[in-house]
């Protein structure tokens, strides 16, 4: 008998006897109906995007709320400027020189919700890629020193302050992993919970029903930790110019 | 690397006596646990925490009544997402599954994310015997792979250290300059741990919970150190204990509440780092491969004698933070992977060494603090004495002991015995607390166990029912 | 005192005018004036107290240790005080103990699990149902919070663990202390941990045992409590064995005693309560008037 087999045998024996005191004979399981809601956010959109910035803050990540693309592409280019001159003042020592101080790693320009982040970095002498691979010990090498990520968001979730970002073509795991500091433009306000909508997530992005592949939620940074540190800019209410991308 | 003075292999009594003699270690442990345990217990009153557990608990124990046919759901998700699913009976048979996959995939070096299910079968020590080079990527399991140390607690491997120990151990192994800065220290170790992460050929990681619905595995971390152990290596390989299920994603965001909010008083962790299958077509990167282990290694033997209820546990570590005994002793003089009162609880049942594993269940007060932390409301009190009773039952009891309950029972049984043994424990008592000022303070063995630290009081000269009559007596005579 | 609010509550206590005394093996042979001041609290408040002789001990060493197959005691005191409830004899039992108390409620179920032992459980069912721990008895059943009772010093409070978390009893003590007169009360850090008695345990594992109690005095000596009340004498001699061991002038003193006006704080020569005495045999500050007999 396989192993798999024994395994299963086992627990089937021992869950058919009469005197076993434990699990409950008939536990249902919990329905969509009975499941509690842990914590919930309230109010239109612009309400939750606060509650989502108020819960991201508490972590220690900041938010903007922008109102165009133009105005997002600017937060975006200032809090890269702050960070870079923070890092500058900060520095003790030599200039560390990896030629990828200036590089941000991110998302396919297709699959991010601000349009023209390029150019717009270009224009402040930033470079900006997007890697088709990042497998090989020299593609990492391109990449392992950049110190910004930025990246689009899945849904995010008001009453938590998380993000849920799930990988696939174009959207990499890589810009929200690698580099020490990482903007995410979601592109709809915050959902007022997760559970559920998670749930159509999970379910919804694979063929055949089952999960995508990777999926992760990202809270705050806590600055002692081994980590990268986070901050996000947040365009929070969407207009014309923020496109959705694709539907839950 | 550094020889730690933690023998787990020790006996018990050393080990407890080299914890007790520890008052520092006691006091910065009790002030951690303190403070995870406020922490707890704050965030589970900022919702309704109750029906929370009440929920997690139904959702468990659904979990293990459909246990089976859930691993197979899970089996077959797994499989039709393009990962491979492996079973293991126990941590040998783990330990060769992992093995023959880094021989397959030519894998020479892994790094990990904390996990007790590798602790448990002691992954470590059979890949690094293999030749393997595996690195802890947790900080604080990096700092006790450092020290050469196993993990003193559930969710918080190193809080049997304080901060200056870790500055050593980083002045020591890392050539940090001396500092107490826990950001350069951090800073450092990060440094180091990139490096690792971006070279390794396979990494390895527990799992806190696998959806089966989904065919997802689930970890919950704070460093995210978890999602790089995941997506960076060629193969990743999750060990997981075949009770650590949830049947739908909404369950999984159900438990991942519950389990944040009892381990560290967190909403939601940093980062939940879900994984469903290896990378697809057109992704720029993810594992090549995807392996989960499904070990057993004792648990269907725990749901088979009586106590499944345990296999419930969500490894919050909430029971520990709550646990008297713990504070005072810590995670290593359990001589187990898993300490504090799940772990005297479980260590038994596991397919596992452990040194005079049958005294774990008698390190406990039976004081209840765990069972009312617990999310899932595991009775644990409760199957502390199970164990008791199976041991008595099974004859392991000790003789002396044996003996001394058969007379206490016989004694007291009989209104007349017990009467007059009151009596001469009176005359014995008094005599003794009479040469020592009023109480006593030395008795032979096994009293004397009570009388090195503690006085005990005198039996009462005249016992309550003795006072009892008189008074009925003189009621009559003012009649 | 009484108070005599809500028409339930003086209909249980028009009913109820006998209580059975389940004063525990510890209290009889270590303890009698507890015994007594839980008699005195209960015929000052019109409850007619029996003491059925024949009782002994509840029998939780025995399952403590895992010897649960003997069921003599727990036979013996079901047969003992069955009857007299059966009979309307009595209305209820009381024990000046929570953890005696919660032997009989709860834990006898455990020692009568077996199928083949029903007959036994449905008594210790029944019997659980009309068992009190004194605190108990007089705030949720008597309707009282205050019995009367003055205390001229700083009191604390330690929460014994089977009160407080299988009988769930905290606010009725805390109550019936709130409600002593002059005493001056005040928190103590740790209330709710253990202090490390817990039966065999003592004993079997004296050194974890004594590094617990030790954290407990040590809390206790913090709160410079002249007294440290609670609801279990067992627990009360561990804490004792250790204040006095090290020298410390508080001492525990059952819940029974301090509501029954049996301690006085000597405060001779303005001792500061913060100063802990070096020698163990220094004169106590705390003394028990009827050791004075």
């Amino acid at each position: 008998m396989s192993t798999r087999d024994d395994i299963l045998t086992r627990l089937r024996g021992t869950l058919r006897r009469a005197d076993l005191p434990f699990p409950p004979a008939n536990p249902r399981p919990l329905t969509t109906a009975e499941r509690m809601t842990v914590t919930r956010a309230e109010g239109d959109g612009l309400a939750l995007a606060a509650r989502f910035g108020t819960e991201l803050e508490k972590l220690h990540g900041t938010y903007e709320v922008v109102e165009t693309m133009a105005e997002a592409r600017m937060a975006l280019m200032s809090r890269l400027l702050a960070w870079a001159a923070e890092a500058e003042a900060g520095r003790r020592g030599p200039r560390p020189a990896t030629g990828q101080e200036r590089t941000v790693l991110g998302w396919a320009p297709d699959r991010l919700p601000v349009t023209g982040v390029a150019d717009a970095l270009a224009d402040m002498e930033f470079g900006f890629i997007a890697p088709g691979s990042v497998l090989t010990a020299e593609e990492r090498e391109r990449v392992r020193h950049i110190r910004y990520g930025v990246t689009g968001v899945t849904a995010a979730f008001a009453s938590t302050g998380s993000m849920m970002m799930v990988a696939g073509p174009g959207s990499n795991r890589s810009a929200s992993l690698l580099p020490i500091r990482h903007i995410a433009h979601p592109h709809q306000p915050p959902l007022p919970d997760h559970g559920s909508v998670a749930g159509r997530v999970a379910r919804g992005r694979s063929p055949g029903g089952h999960a995508a592949p990777v999926g992760q939620l990202v809270h705050d940074h806590r600055p002692q930790q081994v980590g990268r540190h986070r901050r996000r800019t947040h365009p929070g209410r969407p207009r014309a110019e923020v496109r959705p991308r694709d539907s839950l | 690397m550094a020889t730690s003075p933690i023998n787990l292999y020790a006996p018990y009594k050393e080990r407890i006596d080299l914890a007790v003699g520890n008052k520092l270690q006691a006091n910065s442990i009790s002030r951690a646990t303190i403070k995870l345990s406020a922490a707890r217990v704050g965030s589970l009153a900022a919702v309704d925490g109750q029906e929370l557990r009440n929920q997690t608990r139904r959702m468990k124990e659904y979990v293990l009544r459909n246990l089976p046919d859930l691993l197979e759901t899970l089996e077959a998700n797994i499989t039709a997402n393009g990962g491979h699913v492996h079973w293991a009976n126990d941590g040998a048979e783990a330990g060769r599954i992992v093995l023959d996959i880094a021989r397959k995939t030519r894998a020479q070096s892994v790094v990990k994310a904390k996990s007790m299910a590798t602790e448990e079968i002691h992954l470590n020590a059979t890949l690094e015997e293999a030749g393997m080079r595996v690195v802890e990527s947790d900080l604080g399991e990096y700092i006790i792979q450092l020290e050469n140390e196993p993990p003193s607690h559930i969710v918080a491997p190193v809080i049997h250290k304080r901060l200056e120990d870790v500055a050593d151990i980083f002045q020591r192994e890392l050539d940090l300059p001396p500092t107490l800065d826990p950001e350069i220290m951090c800073s450092a170790a990060r440094q180091q741990l990139r490096k690792e992460f971006l070279g390794a050929d396979m990494g390895i990681s527990g799992c806190n919970f696998a959806i089966a619905e989904t065919g997802t595995v689930c970890i919950v971390t704070n460093e995210g150190n978890g999602r790089m152990t995941s997506s960076m290596p060629r193969v990743y390989v999750v060990v997981m204990g075949i009770e650590k299920l949830v049947p739908t994603v909404e369950d999984a965001f159900l438990q991942y509440q519950a389990l944040c909010r009892s381990a560290t008083g967190q909403q939601c962790s940093v980062y939940l780092s879900m994984t469903s299958g290896p990378r697809r077509p057109g992704d720029a990167d993810g594992p090549d491969e995807f392996h989960v282990i499904l070990l057993d290694n004792g648990r269907s033997d725990m749901l088979a004698k009586g106590y499944g209820e345990a296999l419930m546990c969500v490894r919050c570590g909430a029971c520990l933070n709550v646990c008297p005994v713990y504070r005072e002793i810590g995670g290593h003089a359990y001589g187990s992977t898993y300490s504090g009162p799940i772990g005297a609880v479980i260590s038994p049942l596991l397919n596992n060494h452990v040194t005079n594993v049958e005294k774990l269940p008698h390190a406990s007060t039976l004081c209840g603090a765990c069972r009312d932390a617990c999310p899932v409301k595991i009775d644990l009190p409760r199957l502390l004495l199970d164990h008791r009773a199976d041991q008595v039952a099974a004859g392991d009891a000790a003789w002396a002991e044996q003996r001394a309950i058969q007379a206490f029972v016989d004694t007291v049984k009989r209104r007349g015995r017990y009467e007059r043994a009151g009596k001469l424990a009176a005359i014995g008592s008094n005599l003794l607390a009479g040469m020592s000022g009023g109480e006593i303070k030395a008795m032979p063995p096994p009293f004397s166990a009570w009388t090195q630290s503690r006085n005990f009081p005198p039996f009462a000269k005249k016992s309550f029912r003795e006072q009892w009559r008189a008074r009925e007596a003189q009621k009559q005579q003012h009649r | 005192m009484v108070n005599e609010s809500g028409h339930g509550a003086s209909d249980i206590r028009e009913r109820l005018r006998r209580v059975a005394l389940f004063v525990t093996c510890m209290v009889d042979m270590l303890y009698p004036d507890v015994g007594m001041a839980t008699v005195e609290l209960l015929e000052r408040h019109g409850i007619e107290v029996i003491f059925p002789e024949e009782q002994t001990c509840c029998g939780q060493p025995a399952l403590n240790a895992g010897f649960r197959t003997r069921r003599i005691l727990a036979e013996r005191f079901l047969d003992i005080f069955e009857p007299l409830v059966r009979s309307g004899r009595v209305d209820a039992i009381v024990a000046p103990s929570g953890s005696c108390a919660t032997m009989v409620s709860h834990f006898y179920a455990v020692l009568f699990e077996d199928p083949m032992l029903a007959a036994l459980r449905q008594r210790a069912e029944f019997l659980g149902t009309v068992t009190f721990e004194l605190t108990e008895f007089l705030v949720d059943v008597l309707g009282v919070t205050d019995v009367g009772a003055h205390f001229d010093g700083r009191l604390t409070y330690h929460a014994c663990c089977h009160l407080l978390r299988e009988l769930g009893n905290d606010a009725q003590t805390r109550a019936l202390l709130n409600q002593v007169h002059d005493a001056e009360l005040v928190e103590l850090s740790g209330a709710e941990d253990c202090c490390g008695f817990g039966g065999l345990f003592a004993v079997k594992n004296a050194a974890i045992s004594t590094a617990m109690g030790e954290r407990k005095v040590g809390n206790i000596a913090a709160s410079r409590a002249d007294v440290v009340t609670l609801c279990d004498v067992s627990c009360m001699t561990h804490i004792n064995g250790l204040l006095a061991r090290t020298g410390q002038p508080c001492r525990a003193v059952h819940i029974a005693e301090v509501l029954n006006n049996q301690v006085q704080v000597d405060t001779p020569e303005a001792a500061s309560s913060t100063a802990a005495p070096a020698e163990a045999d220094m004169p106590r500050r705390w003394q028990d008037p009827r050791a004075q007999e």
